[in-house]
């Protein structure tokens, strides 16, 4: 593995990847800070410079070692950079395992990552903030690939929390806004929920492996370890998995963790789509994907993932349809598409939820920036019923966003069809018919709100506010670039995986396939054949349908649909108001849990107890003792003689008596 | 009484005391026939002596050759001893200079009562008798009392020592009267042989003896000021020159315990003494009188007289784990030796500061004049603060070494309680050490521009502050010295 | 009630409360008569002047003071002297004779530091 290229070794190359965002980062974050002492901003082509330069490096740099691993067929584990931790026999390397699993999500990462980092110095191009922008996502970047390509699992979650962290910054990046503010708190919260799990599984998994005596001086929870031990974790496997879905709960937003992930969309909007849609969210589905051969031991908590994932998905979907806001429309359409992955991973069709992962990241990106050229087009209108007919006026976004549309409802040759399809076919095979019925179902209340989302937006007459009308105009050549690659990659993306059936290679999975092994795919013998193209045809036809019916009420019919609105308002408000699940959790959880830290833990244990009766009490004791033991320092030598004298005589007597 | 003593050997042995004994002599004769008026001469004298006794004390420690003439012992515990006390008069010769000039009593006299108390100490280091022990006590306690009451015009100064020499009258009138009831009780004062008579006679009824440990007990207690005889400690460590203070602080403390070592190590196999209890109750007495009158003290001289009260208490829990099992155990003891190096170190760093902070005229021994030293002088603020925490026993510094150790030598013999006791004082001595930090950092004090340090005052604030960093790193090498030190005891 | 010393203590005992005894008989069985003679502090002699601490020259103690300290230390001398016949014919003559001339110039410096200290000078 010692190839060189160039003179430079392939490990160099791999540290490349995460090491020139963070070179970004850095670089940016100091510019900021020193601009900011002088009370200035920094110099913006510097910034951009480096902040969109170094993804993009990263991205070219990802792409070659793309090539070398497919030509040489091995994957690299770095030596390590240094020993991050190493008590007794807990030992953590700081080392990089590039494989082709890892290799995809890069690809992804840098990817799609260095095109929305070009789509924001059009989008921020007048935020005063920008380089502290640029700074942040430089630096989500950086983690993300710590994540993605880190070799044991607790670098996995420095990655994992260094998502979260940016995230949590980038969410309330317009922190003067004490909504927004408060969005990226409620994110950061809830994550640290999911976290827990995480973290309590690793404990289980090293203690676990501590007591077998396992030898673990190469790093105590590399996947590599625990890939070999795998028959020693097999009675911890449930719990392990599903405390490690916990954490995939709250990063990936599914339920009963998803609630942060429609407030995110306070953030600005390449954010949205770069790390609420394309990257960190999917954080959860590689964890699986990653730690394939730990939950292949634990049947219980796969089929938990599958359900939780199909619930999921269809619950978002049908919020999805009454809600008005463009982004949050998206956002429960992402947490949707995340079900459909979950639901993948579940039934163990691994190599499916990652296909679905790479061309959701496409076609949810273009979604978000289309959208985000919209609210950009529209001066920060969000309200699809205050837009209309901006076919003409945007015709660029217009037509990525038409071909993204495309991709998530599932037509024909769009990527979103080749995945997804590949989801509902592989759970319908290995025998889970509800949640196969269950996604089925979701892909048709898919296609009916994007096509709505889709309509509102584009086709129709303008509801737009007549003051507003006369300044719109497409957007920049640095917003629409990022925005055709993305709908180019829509169209062709799912190309990767035709199944054999439409005469394909299914090339993706045989990419990923020494890595998740068996678990990647039933076989496809020609007997299923027959099968698959029935679903697939079926899926096709049913939202193809939806989604023409949808496109016709929403731009043509809105009167009709209006009027049943108004005759269903008890369901449509459910709907619009999310199920109520923010209040009852606020009712069941945040209120008490308040009153209980309120009432009892602060006015009662801390203020009363800790504060006043150990704090202060002993302190008070203890200053009283002294005032009173220093009365007797009188300053009369005769007092201390007779002190002595006094002390002198007790001696005596305790030593005689 | 044959005179079978190898006078050479003694000589050689005793050169460490022997060379300041006679610098000390030197100096006072030079003090009345010198002409000129620069005193510089004694000061580089004295410097000198302590090189030279230092050399030869460190040689011996190097060598250990325990040698007992009946009534001078020399082994490796006295050496080390020795040592410290010639570090402790090493740093107070450094701090003296600029203190004596402008407090006008730069004399002759100050030197050589400086290097004779010290000579003082070391006789009671090498004691193997309970006569040379108290001639020790009574050498180095006069010259402490001149030393307190030097400032011939400041009452304050003469209030100290009049209050340190009737009542050190008096403890050492009630010892002498101790070494009495020995002698009745056994015909002897020499150490080996009490030793011997207490292994052959069963002398548990003898209430002769138990008067007699228990007075020589009071005796030795005023000298290391454990609670209740502890009270003229505050008033004679404000009123003594800044600099007696840092040595009586230091120093006398440490020949406290080295004399309590050498009595002890007799009286420790009188079986029907309850040593543990005794020794726990004087430890938690110390040093929670010590810590909470501390508390209330404004004055940065008091503050540290009270501090180094309760320091002895934590020594003396180093002393109860020692005694259990009627024997002194090495461990607990190397801790003690250890424990009272990193006092010495710590508390000479902390007085150096104190006499930094004064000018002609204006003392500074308020703990509110260090209000604002954080701006006005940084680096001295830093060295204080390092001072405190170590103190106060927090790593990374030897004062927190020398508390583990202590502590733990308690703990290997189960003495939770006491430890448990002297944490919590820890705790609470924490309050005042660090407030001194607070008052530098986060008050608001007069601003003016800070004169240079004198070079010997930044070479002793850099010493201190040098060893209580760098033992409070790599504490090993100290350690094993003071272990070795309590191997080979002899009488 | 065999102890030898018990004698001794009674006869302690004795004296005290004899001596006690008496003061305390005479209090009670006593007459007074005071009178303004008799109220004046020394009866038999003159009327005091002035305050009782006279004032009185330092330099007495401290001759005297240096006086006992030398005296005290040039006592040594006399058992010494005694004993020196005895060292001589031991063989040890020349080293004990070293041994007191050391001695006693530890003790002339001290003669000189108080010399030159002008301790010893009147006026």
């Amino acid at each position: 593995m010692d190839t060189l290229v160039l003179g430079i070794s392939l490990e160099t190359l791999a540290w490349l990847i995460p090491g020139l965002p963070l070179l970004g980062a850095l670089c940016n974050g100091c510019a900021t800070l020193m601009a900011r002492r002088s009370g200035q901003v920094a110099p913006k082509p510097l910034i951009t410079f480096l902040g969109v330069g170094t993804p993009f490096l990263s991205f070219m740099v990802t792409t070659f070692l793309f090539f070398i691993i497919r030509s040489t067929h091995h994957s690299i584990d770095t030596a390590p950079l240094f020993t991050w931790m190493a008590v007794d026999d807990f030992i953590v390397p700081f080392s990089l395992y590039v494989d082709q699993l890892s290799i995809v999500m890069t690809l992804v990462v840098t990817g799609v990552g260095s095109l929305i980092h070009l789509y924001s110095v059009g989008y921020m191009a007048h935020d005063k903030a920008y380089d502290r922008y640029f700074t942040y996502l430089n630096l989500f970047l950086f983690s993300m690939l710590i994540l993605v390509l880190g070799n044991n699992l607790p670098m996995m979650f420095i990655g994992w929390e260094g998502v979260g962290l940016c995230s949590y910054l980038l969410i309330g990046f317009w922190f003067q806004d004490p909504e927004k503010a408060y969005a990226g708190k409620k994110a950061f919260v809830v994550n640290r929920i999911g976290d827990f799990g995480f973290l309590l599984a690793m404990f289980l998994l090293y203690t676990t492996l501590t007591q077998q005596g396992v030898d673990m001086r190469g790093g105590s929870l590399n996947f590599a370890t625990l890939e070999a031990q795998r028959q020693l974790l097999a009675p911890v496997a449930t719990t392990a998995c599903l405390l490690l879905f916990v954490g995939a709960c709250g990063k990936s937003a599914q339920i009963p963790l998803y609630i942060w992930l429609p407030d995110a969309m306070a953030g600005p909007t390449p954010v949205s789509a770069l790390i609420h849609a394309a990257t960190m969210v999917t954080a959860g589905v590689y964890m699986i994907a990653r730690l394939n051969f730990l939950y292949l031991l634990s049947p219980d908590a796969m089929s938990v993932v599958a359900t939780v994932g199909a619930v999921t998905a269809f619950f978002a979907a049908t919020i999805g349809l009454a809600q008005n806001d463009i982004k949050k429309i998206l956002a429960y359409s992402t947490i949707s598409q995340l079900g459909y992955m979950f639901l993948g991973v579940g039934v163990g069709a691994f190599s499916a939820g990652i296909f679905h992962l790479v061309t959701h990241a496409f076609f949810k990106a273009c979604l978000f920036l289309g959208a985000g050229s919209v609210i950009h087009g529209l001066h920060e209108e969000q309200d699809i019923w205050k837009m209309g007919g901006l076919r003409h006026k945007m015709p660029v976004t217009f037509l990525t966003f038409l071909l993204a549309v495309a991709a998530i409802v599932g037509i024909i040759p769009f990527a979103g069809f080749f995945s997804k399809d590949e989801i509902l076919f592989q759970t319908f095979m290995r025998g889970h018919r509800v949640l196969w019925a269950i996604g089925f179902a979701t892909a048709g209340i898919t296609a009916f709100y994007m096509c709505r989302l889709f309509a509102l937006t584009f086709l129709g007459k303008s509801r737009i506010d007549p003051h507003k009308e006369a300044p719109i105009h497409e957007s920049p050549l640095s917003m629409t670039l990022p925005l055709m690659i993305l709908g180019l990659l829509s169209l062709i993306g799912g190309w990767i995986g035709i199944p054999e059936v439409f005469k394909g290679h299914n090339y993706f999975h045989h990419w990923l396939q020494p890595v998740l092994g068996a678990g990647t795919l039933i076989n496809e013998s020609a007997h299923m054949h027959g099968t698959e193209l029935i679903l697939a045809v079926a899926s096709f036809l049913w939202v193809f349908h939806v989604g023409l019916i949808a496109l016709i009420l929403y731009s043509q019919k809105l009167d009709w649909i209006k009027r049943c609105v108004k005759k269903m308002d008890w369901v449509y408000n459910i709907l619009r108001d999310k199920y109520y699940v923010d209040e009852i959790y606020d009712f069941i959880l945040i209120r008490p849990i308040h009153w209980l830290s309120q009432q009892i833990l602060w006015r009662f244990g801390d203020e009363q107890i800790i504060d006043g009766l150990m704090v202060n009490g002993s302190a008070k004791t203890i200053n009283l003792a002294g005032r009173l033991l220093s009365l007797m320092q009188t300053g009369w030598t005769q007092h201390y003689a007779l002190f002595l004298a006094a002390g002198a005589l007790g001696l005596v007597a305790y030593f005689v008596l | 009484m044959t005179i079978a003593t190898d006078w050479n050997m003694l000589l050689v042995k005793g050169l460490p005391f022997l060379t300041l004994l006679g610098m000390g002599l030197l100096l006072l004769v030079i003090e009345v026939l010198w002409w000129g008026k620069d005193k510089t001469i004694m000061l580089i004298l004295s410097l000198l002596a302590v090189a030279a006794s230092f050399y030869f004390a460190w040689d011996q420690w190097i060598q250990n050759i325990p040698w007992s003439q009946q009534l001078l012992v020399f082994d490796r515990l006295s050496y080390i001893f020795d040592l410290i006390f010639l570090f402790c008069l090493l740093i107070t010769l450094l701090i003296s200079r600029d203190h004596i000039k402008r407090e006008h009593i730069e004399r002759g006299e100050y030197y050589a009562l400086l290097l004779l108390a010290t000579v003082g100490m070391m006789m009671m280091a090498h004691a193997g008798d309970l006569m040379v022990l108290f001639l020790g006590i009574e050498v180095m306690t006069i010259g402490a009392y001149i030393l307190a009451g030097i400032k011939k015009r400041h009452s304050k100064s003469n209030e100290a020592a009049l209050k340190y020499f009737i009542l050190g009258g008096i403890a050492a009138g009630l010892m002498v009267f101790g070494i009495a009831f020995f002698y009745g009780a056994t015909g002897s004062t020499q150490l080996s042989i009490l030793n011997q008579t207490f292994a052959e006679v069963d002398s548990s009824q003898s209430v002769l003896i138990f008067l007699a440990v228990a007075l020589i007990l009071v005796g030795l207690c005023f000298k290391i000021a454990a609670v209740p005889f502890h009270f003229w400690s505050p008033d004679v460590y404000e009123g003594a020159p800044t600099t007696v203070t840092a040595f009586m602080a230091t120093a006398i403390k440490a020949a406290g315990f080295v004399a309590l070592f050498r009595v002890l190590f007799i009286v420790i196999s009188l079986t029907h003494i309850p040593w543990v209890p005794l020794l726990s109750t004087l430890s938690i007495a110390t040093m929670t009188v010590g810590n909470l009158v501390a508390l209330r003290q404004t004055n940065i001289k008091r503050m540290l007289a009270y501090s180094s009260i309760a320091h002895a208490g934590y020594a003396l829990v180093g002393l109860a784990a020692a005694a259990k099992d009627n024997q002194l155990s090495e461990m607990a003891l190397g801790a003690i030796v250890f424990y009272m190096m990193a006092y010495a170190v710590i508390t000479l760093g902390a007085f150096a500061i104190v006499v930094a902070m004064g000018h002609r005229g204006d003392e500074a021994e308020e703990i509110s004049d260090f209000a604002g030293l954080g701006q006005r002088h940084p680096l001295l603020a830093a060295a204080m603060t390092v001072f405190m925490i170590a103190l106060t026993g927090i790593p990374p510094t030897i004062g927190f070494i020398g508390k583990f150790y202590l502590f733990a030598s308690a703990i290997e013999v189960g003495l939770y309680t006491l430890v448990v006791i002297g944490v919590l004082n820890s705790v609470v001595s924490a309050y005042y050490y660090l407030g001194v930090v607070m008052t530098m950092y986060f008050k608001e004090g007069a601003v003016y521009r800070w004169p240079p340090l004198a070079y010997l005052l930044t070479t002793s604030i850099f010493l201190t502050l040098l060893g209580t960093l760098y033992w409070g790193v790599f504490p090993k090498d100290l350690f094993l010295m003071a272990q070795e030190s309590v191997r080979q005891v002899i009488f | 009630m065999n102890n030898p010393y018990l004698a001794i203590f009674c006869l302690f005992l004795f004296a005290l409360l004899l001596g006690v005894g008496f003061v305390i008989i005479s209090h009670f069985i006593g007459q007074k008569r005071p009178s303004t003679a008799k109220m004046m502090p020394y009866e038999c002699g003159i009327d005091p002047l002035g305050a009782p601490r006279a004032e009185f020259s330092v330099k007495f103690f401290l001759v005297a003071m240096i006086f006992i300290v030398f005296d005290v230390e040039v006592a040594f001398l006399f058992p010494w002297a005694v004993l020196f016949k005895g060292f001589m014919k031991a063989g040890l003559g020349g080293f004990v004779f070293a041994e007191m001339m050391i001695f006693m110039g530890i003790l002339l410096m001290g003669l000189i530091y108080v010399y030159g200290k002008k301790a010893l000078k009147w006026e």
